[in-house]
């Protein structure tokens, strides 16, 4: 009897043993990111195991190269075939990759997900954006941020002025800043930037001008360089240059040049990131003896409002062998108003906040002495709201001016377009942009008038440009 | 009369017939690929993107080289084995062969314990640095890293030649190279000559030490550094000091100057990098036997006498070596270039490789890696043109080559 009763429990550990392992088949999504998800040493691994608990049946593989060695490592994983399921991608390349075929058309998934038809989605002219030949391959949780004027407070009351509204008073201001502290007034990193959307720290100045490419109403493309807004916004930076307005170092400063000089007072006008970045401005003023308050301005009147950058995305390539399934587990959950979402924006619980004593973001594993802030959603930037009832922290979590700033923001600002992929761009257009920066530079430290300036486009430039303008348009 | 080992023969009648089987099968799948027989191209590899002529000629040489080492191995083996064969029947080896003579496989054998500890190396630097060189293939591709690349021929390197930033570019790292390498050596033998003729030691280890640290620190703290001092405005050192002396009216903005940036390009590198040179001069000069010196005090010389007829010729040779060694190697230039540049000068001022660079990363998602493997071929061909020259040189000036 007891040799009868060790067998029938030694055949029902074995059956199930079996059925375990037949059940135990989860379905793994594999996911390269970038930085934008922290690292092993910020929760990583505690994130994957939450996401798992709350997805049942699904298997979580990250793959996560050093954030700056990312897109590297991306293109030689797309050229070995070893594609993940999903990626986050940046704008350029997700216009690239769609137009290759290397992206799963989600636009149906979309539509008839439960995000979208939630009622706490806010984000539609941020997808409307992101649809190339009106198809969607990717999936942005946040919007992209951008960048916003602050004006040292301190600076616009010892001057007796007030907040300008208009490109005159804001020249005003701007002159009164040099009189007064003998300084120039506005400092950035570059005269132009080197990806979109190009004009956002020195916007102001290039107010409707954009010397990237762009699709006019008639759905026609156009070098944006080659218009007169380009022209007269070339000739304001250059007169501010000569007038002491902007600081000819722009030209060789880094972001970590221009901040350093807002934060050693040496000007007042400062166009940055919106969000939290309005705190680290403030902190870092206040910790270096000046007066923190800063106000972020209202986009000036007549003037356009501020650019939007096109999101990173979540995209699901097409070697995945079961992108629906992905789509409603992965994607379609990151903004599903609930624990998931939580998971996403605040991180897992006891490692990157806790609720004892009230909610309260812990302490940054790697940084001693700082809290975490987020964990991927920016809970400012996010694009749907968590669901009635569910407790968001938002209020505990956000200082007041990162809040402020970011309203003013997402109340004032337009998406960066999108530039679909075409072989001749990709051939010229590294040449064409060193062309139109070195023009830009040297126009605005004066060393040529915006006529020579244009004479030498034409020269060396305008038949890349129209080589690329004719392949855009071909797409039509 | 002694009999020949029967295991021998064998192997070398397999060498022979091996070898006439591979080459002359090579060269038949050779030129049946080459005429474009699809039957056995889709044997070899069905997404092959390669052309005909090209895969024809690769398999008939490859494989005629395969057949080659197959049949010189066996060879060598059979070799090894009649030899110790003979060395067991008490009679000498029959190819009465020294030991320096005899065929690699038997030297190896001998010698195996050194070859076993080579062969780490051996796999190290054949994985990373000649496996990858199988990349030099795309330079014949049109490639956007997603998707097949698609054979273009030459057609990369005809681009390459009509592009004027190409040609810029070239001529920029031929230029900064021979410049920078003259002024650096010029100034490292001055300075080291110098060195050798400081009475005290302490002040001479603490010279050494200043000069040297420069070199220590990276490229892009230097680049701050500079930026710095150079600035335009009431920050700039270079500037402030110009203009209290009364030489200038208003700053310069040194680094967004054509004519400038190359002047304080060659400045900031003799800063960075001359201390660093003058390590192996000064080695040079603590090898001067000091009889020489002391004949010539005898013989009346005095100090600049010395330096000039003693010390200068024995740095003769050392700074020929420099100069050759350092000329193979002028094609390499990038970080240097890089960290300093900015848009006013950037095209003016770019070397191939960070005219790679540039072409590669400004051009949106899909660069045409292509033809910036086709740019980093053409400037690895004259690396190796110019490190032939220099070899040559090292054979005329020193008696033995650098290769």
């Amino acid at each position: 009897m007891k040799r009868f009763v060790a067998l029938m429990l030694a055949l029902a550990l074995c059956m199930s043993l079996v059925s375990i392992s037949a059940f135990a088949d989860d379905i793994k999504i594999t996911i390269l990111v970038d930085g934008t998800i922290p690292d092993q040493n910020n929760g990583r691994d505690a994130f994957e195991a939450r996401w798992e608990e709350l997805h049942p049946g699904y298997d979580l593989e990250i793959i996560q190269p050093d954030h700056s060695a990312y897109y590297d490592v991306m293109q030689q994983r797309m050229a070995s075939g070893d594609w993940p399921d999903v990626l986050i991608l940046s704008s350029t390349y997700y216009a690239d990759y769609a137009a290759n075929g290397v992206l799963w058309d989600m636009t149906e998934a979309w539509e008839n997900g439960q995000t979208k038809n939630s009622g706490r989605f806010t984000g539609d002219n941020v997808f409307e954006g992101l649809k190339i030949d009106g198809k969607l391959y990717g999936f942005a949780p946040t919007r992209g941020n951008g960048c916003v004027t602050y004006i040292k407070k301190a600076w616009l009351d010892e001057c007796g002025l007030e907040v300008p509204t208009t490109y005159d008073q804001y020249i005003a201001m701007c002159e009164a800043f040099v009189a007064k502290y003998g300084t120039y007034a506005v400092s950035a990193a570059g005269f132009v930037g080197n990806e979109a959307p190009f004009v956002n720290y020195l916007p102001e100045f290039y107010q409707d001008a954009y010397p990237y490419f762009v699709q006019q109403e008639d759905g026609t493309w156009v070098d944006g360089f080659t218009l007169d807004s380009m022209k007269a916004a070339l000739q304001r930076i250059q007169d501010a240059v000569a007038a002491g307005i902007i600081d000819k170092e722009t030209l060789t400063n880094k972001t970590s040049d221009a901040r350093n000089k807002f934060y050693d007072d040496r000007f007042g006008v400062f166009t940055y990131w919106a969000g939290t970045w309005a705190t680290n401005l403030k902190t870092n003023l206040e910790a270096n003896g000046h007066d923190g308050e800063l106000v972020a301005l209202k986009p000036l009147e007549g003037l356009p409002l501020y650019y939007d950058r096109v999101p990173p995305v979540w995209c699901i390539t097409s070697k995945c062998k079961n992108p629906q399934a992905v789509f409603d587990a992965f994607i379609d959950t990151m903004l599903d108003g609930g624990d998931t979402q939580m998971l996403f924006t605040y991180g897992p619980e006891g490692v990157y906040w806790s609720t004892e004593g009230g909610f309260h973001m812990l302490e940054n594993l790697e940084k001693a002495g700082t809290n975490y802030t987020k964990f991927h959603i920016d809970p400012m930037l996010a694009l749907a709201s968590f669901a009635e009832g569910y407790y968001d922290p938002r209020e505990e979590s956000v200082k007041p001016e990162a809040k402020a700033a970011s309203e003013l923001f997402n109340n004032n600002s337009r998406l960066a377009a999108i530039v679909p992929a075409t072989d001749v761009l990709s051939e010229l257009n590294g040449e064409l942009t060193a062309i139109k920066s070195e023009i830009i530079a040297d126009i605005a430290l004066g060393n040529i008038t915006v006529e020579e300036g244009y004479a030498r486009f034409a020269e060396e430039g305008l038949e890349l440009s129209n080589e690329i303008v004719d392949s855009l348009n071909a797409l039509n | 009369m002694i009999k020949s080992n029967s295991t021998s023969l064998k192997l070398l009648k397999l060498a022979k017939y091996l070898l006439w089987i591979g080459i002359i099968l090579s060269l038949v799948i050779g030129i049946l690929v080459f005429t474009g027989s699809q039957a056995v191209k889709s044997m070899l590899s069905e997404e092959s993107q390669m052309a005909n002529w090209v895969t024809g000629i690769v398999i008939a040489v490859v494989g005629s080289l395969a057949a080659w080492l197959i049949s010189f191995l066996l060879k060598s083996f059979a070799q090894l084995v009649q030899d110790t064969s003979d060395i067991r029947n008490g009679v000498p080896p029959r190819s009465g062969k020294t030991v320096a003579e005899k065929p690699l496989l038997q030297r190896m054998s001998k010698y195996w314990g050194f070859y076993l500890m080579f062969i780490p190396v051996l796999i190290f630097v054949a994985i990373f640095h000649y496996a990858p060189m199988f990349g030099i293939q795309y330079a014949f591709y049109s490639w956007k890293v997603i998707g097949d690349p698609v054979w273009v021929g030459f057609a990369n390197f005809d681009k390459l030649f009509k592009q004027s930033q190409f040609s810029v570019s070239f001529w920029n790292t031929i230029e900064f190279s021979v410049i920078k390498l003259v002024l650096n050596t010029g100034l490292a033998v001055i300075i080291s000559l110098l060195l050798n003729e400081m009475v005290s030691l302490k002040f001479k280890k603490l010279s050494q030490t200043i000069i040297y640290l420069p070199h220590f620190m990276s490229w892009v703290v230097t680049a701050s550094v500079f930026s710095l001092l150079l600035a335009p405005s009431e920050n700039g050192l270079v500037n402030q000091l110009l203009i209290r002396m009364g030489v200038l009216d208003k700053g310069i903005y040194y680094l967004a100057d054509k004519g400038h940036w190359r002047t304080w390009y060659y400045i900031i590198n003799l800063w960075r990098e001359t201390g660093w040179q003058t390590i192996i001069f000064m080695a040079t000069l603590t090898g001067i036997d000091p009889g020489i010196y002391e004949a010539a005090s005898i013989d009346g010389a005095g100090r600049w006498k010395k330096m000039f007829y003693v010390t200068f010729p024995a740095l003769g040779n050392t700074i020929i070596t420099v100069l050759i060694l350092n000329l193979a190697k002028i094609m390499n230039l990038f970080e240097s270039v890089f960290v300093l540049q900015n848009d006013s000068i950037r095209r003016a001022t770019n070397v191939l490789q960070t005219y790679v660079y540039y072409q590669t990363f400004n051009a949106g998602a899909s660069a045409d890696y292509g033809y910036t493997t086709a740019v980093g071929l053409f400037r690895s061909m004259v690396g190796l043109a110019l490190m032939l020259i220099c070899n040559w040189a090292s054979k005329k000036v020193r008696g033995r080559g650098i290769v």
